[in-house]
């Protein structure tokens, strides 16, 4: 909360005991922090005098109506009346409560935005409805699940809709959504696989172990086999806790017939009805498809985990984290792979690792095509796709995977029918807290409008919007200082904002300081081939404060490593404070309690010794 | 003697009435290709009536290690017991609604049904002595 100097105002009358009380809590904040807020009293001898002040001669043209339209300044006859003075305005605050409210904010860290309230509207819900049920939950992935037992843990009926439309390719799945079956799980399963793989060439002879025969090298139908019976254990548990926590589980695919009415089909397309008070959509997302001829010849991610054969020579069209991340356990298994690059990696995330990460996949064996897209895919007898690329070239792979982005899974939803008002560009549901155009339709997830793609995300949404539909909750979800890690060949942690959305949002680059460091990760110095690339970690200082606005760290372990700084960062750490925690030692984590060297003195940032 | 692999197209649901359906004996793994007995039933509920002995009825998956082995334990149950207790098994994959009506929660599960009702529930794996010894006193 630094920066400009607040002018408060606050008016009352001498031997008020609330005004006295705001007024010197508002006097030892402005001693303290006398940068940061200056007071004005308007303080009126009796309460005769404060009320003419205040409601004028005939009660109409007091000091009071001067805020247009604030019907509650408007009908304010109490002491003390406070307000905010900005840009030549004036913004109400209220009497003494409020002030005081006001004070509690005014000192709370800058990070912890748990004072804000949702701005969700009433939508109608009552006790005795009459419909089926208090809820029904459009989609059983990551933030439908964890809507509905939430809901039902407060009493409420609830039921859950999850139905798989199967893939241009036929690939379909059972209940938990993307991440269980086609996402983060699979994913990070396969790229753990990649790493054993790499231990296997770069450490097994350093660390002094025999090489087991590797004769067969990777074998894909095993993974794949162990894969996929880890995923259909997790969808028989999602099964067996909805029915634990008395959600009724429906496959079943839901369209909207009016606000309170969906149409379900089930899979030998019986159709029925049922109805409810509210309904949450989380019906995710799916793969974007290529457009270009033969574009039905490509896979996507849809596709690639539940693959029964090796994906042999791969192309991956896209080039930001799936495309990535893919390519790169594609490439850890020994995979022949190459990625075609639109324009640039990683778009939207901080341009320094985007290409740190893209050097160490190319060193790691990944091939890329920069600056084309394909524009013919054709399908051989013998199962072979040549790809001709925007700029004339061509070549022949086994698989080309499409990940050039996700659209919101709203098409069959019926959303239009009912005036849920969705972006055109996405298809994703435009929502305020998680509230659509429709009162008593929400959304949580990938499907909402500026909800990061995340699992943690709408698990976290989903169970606070229901907080708020059936426990009484006013508390909106926070989606500032969101870690994340994206799990390319070197791996990524980051949380809070990039350089470039640091440098944009302080105006010009000399408000922020960037501390860096490349280091080499203990484990890794056995080998030479692992020591070619060095890890790296940034932060990103406000010099305001000396808050740290944004942590970034490439190298192994990342999730484990950023996970734990994300509560820091909720709390609005400083970089002193960072820097005074002692490390823990031999580890990568503790380079960021070691930061000293800043870009701008233009030294270099390879750590020195131990 | 006999291991049976059920395919049942089960009625129950919460809230829905779904039909019945012919359920009919399929070959399933190896191991039941030598032991399966085709008979046709209309349908869960029906089975459990005809059978006169009590049935011991193996809840698993295929993607269940344990399940595999319990399997072989189960066929030498049947074999040593036949006359005694018939062993069948449903996949939960393929018939999800008869697990949730029978509440299985974990895999492999084995309930003995006597009287087309459940009087036992085994959950875990357990060795062929084991379950003879658990079920013996419901027999």
């Amino acid at each position: 909360m630094a920066g400009k100097q607040v002018v408060f105002h606050i008016g009352g009358w001498s031997s008020c005991g609330f005004y006295n009380k705001a007024a010197s809590v508002l006097a030892s904040l402005s001693v303290l922090f006398p940068s940061r807020l200056r007071v004005v009293n308007h303080m009126y001898g009796s309460r005769d005098e404060y009320r003419s002040w205040l409601l004028g001669e005939d009660e109409t043209n007091g000091f009071r109506d001067t805020f247009a339209g604030v019907s509650k300044a408007n009908k304010q006859t109490s002491s003390p009346f406070s307000w905010i003075e900005a840009d030549g305005s004036n913004n109400f605050v209220g009497g003494c409560d409020d002030t005081l409210d006001w004070c509690k904010s005014f000192v709370s860290p800058a990070g912890d935005s748990g004072k804000a309230k949702s701005k969700m509207q009433a939508d109608g819900h009552t006790a005795d409805h009459g419909y089926d049920y208090d809820l029904v939950v459009i989609g059983g992935g990551s933030g439908g699940l964890a809507a509905s037992k939430e809901a039902a843990r407060f009493g409420a009926k609830v039921a859950v809709l999850d139905f798989v439309k199967p893939s241009p390719a036929g690939s379909t799945w059972g209940l938990g959504g993307t991440c269980v079956n086609v996402g983060c799980i699979p994913k990070k399963l396969m790229h753990n696989a990649a790493l054993i793989g790499e231990i296997l060439t770069n450490d097994v002879q350093p660390y002094g172990f025999t090489a087991p025969e590797q004769t067969e090298g990777h074998k894909w139908e095993s993974m794949r086999e162990s894969v996929q019976n880890h995923i259909r254990g997790l969808n028989f548990n999602y099964r067996v806790t909805l029915r634990e926590k008395n959600v009724t589980y429906l496959n079943k695919l839901g369209k909207f017939i009016d606000a309170h009415t969906l149409e379900l089909t089930d899979k030998k397309g019986k159709v029925s009805q049922l109805t409810s008070s509210r309904f949450i959509v989380a019906t995710g997302g799916r793969p974007t498809t290529l457009d270009c001829e033969g574009g039905e010849h490509a896979i996507t991610s849809d596709d690639i985990f539940s693959l029964e054969k090796s994906p042999g020579k791969t192309l991956c069209v896209g080039a930001s984290y799936i495309s990535l991340e893919c390519a790169g356990f594609l490439a850890g298994l020994g995979l022949d792979t190459t990625i075609a690059v639109r324009s640039i990696l990683l778009r939207g995330f901080d341009r320094e690792i985007a290409d740190k990460i893209g050097a160490h996949m190319e060193d790691h064996g990944v091939k890329f095509k920069n600056g084309v897209v394909p524009s013919k895919l054709e399908k051989a007898s013998d199962g072979k796709i040549t790809v001709t690329f925007s700029d004339g070239s061509s070549d022949v792979y086994d698989t080309v995977l499409t990940a050039i982005g996700r659209r919101a899974d709203t098409e069959k939803l019926g959303v239009d029918a009912v005036g849920v008002k969705t972006n055109p560009k996405n298809g994703k549901i435009v929502c305020t807290d998680e509230q659509t155009s429709v009162s008593n339709i929400y959304a949580i997830g990938d499907v909402m409008e500026g909800c990061p793609e995340l699992t943690p995300v709408a698990i976290q949404a989903g169970k606070m919007l229901s907080r708020r539909l059936f426990d009484g909750s006013d508390e909106p979800m926070d989606y500032q200082n969101i870690c994340t890690t994206v799990f390319t060949p070197l791996e990524y942690g980051v949380v809070g904002m990039s350089e470039e959305d640091a440098k944009a949002a302080s105006g010009c680059g000399s408000k922020i300081e960037v501390y860096h460091s490349n280091f080499t990760p203990l484990e890794w110095s056995l080998s030479e081939h692992r020591q070619k690339h060095p890890a790296f970690c940034k932060v990103i200082v406000s010099k305001d404060d000396d808050r740290v606005l944004g942590m970034h760290y490439l190298g192994p372990h990342a999730g484990e490593v950023t996970q734990g700084f994300g509560v820091s960062m909720k709390k609005g750490m400083t970089f002193d404070e960072l820097t005074n925690t002692v490390g823990i030692h031999p580890t990568s984590a503790e380079t960021f309690t070691d930061l000293t060297i800043t870009k701008s003195s233009g030294e270099s940032a390879d750590s020195k010794g131990c | 003697m006999r291991v049976i692999l059920l395919l049942v197209a089960l009625s129950q649901a919460a809230a829905f009435i779904l039909p019945r359906s012919p359920l009919s004996v399929h070959r399933g793994s190896p191991l039941a290709a030598a032991l399966y007995a085709k008979t046709k039933f209309k349908n869960f509920e029906e089975m459990l009536e005809k059978f006169e002995e009590p049935l011991l009825v193996d809840f698993y998956a295929t993607w269940c290690g344990p399940c595999q082995l319990m399997s072989k334990e189960l066929v030498t149950v049947g074999s040593t017991m036949s006359g005694q207790v018939k062993v069948a098994k449903v996949d939960t994959d393929k018939y999800p609604n008869l697990g949730d009506k029978y509440d299985v929660e974990g895999l492999p599960t084995c309930i003995l049904f006597k009287g087309g009702k459940p009087v036992h529930r085994m959950i875990g794996l357990l060795k062929a002595d084991q379950i003879k010894a658990e079920i013996a006193p419901f027999l």
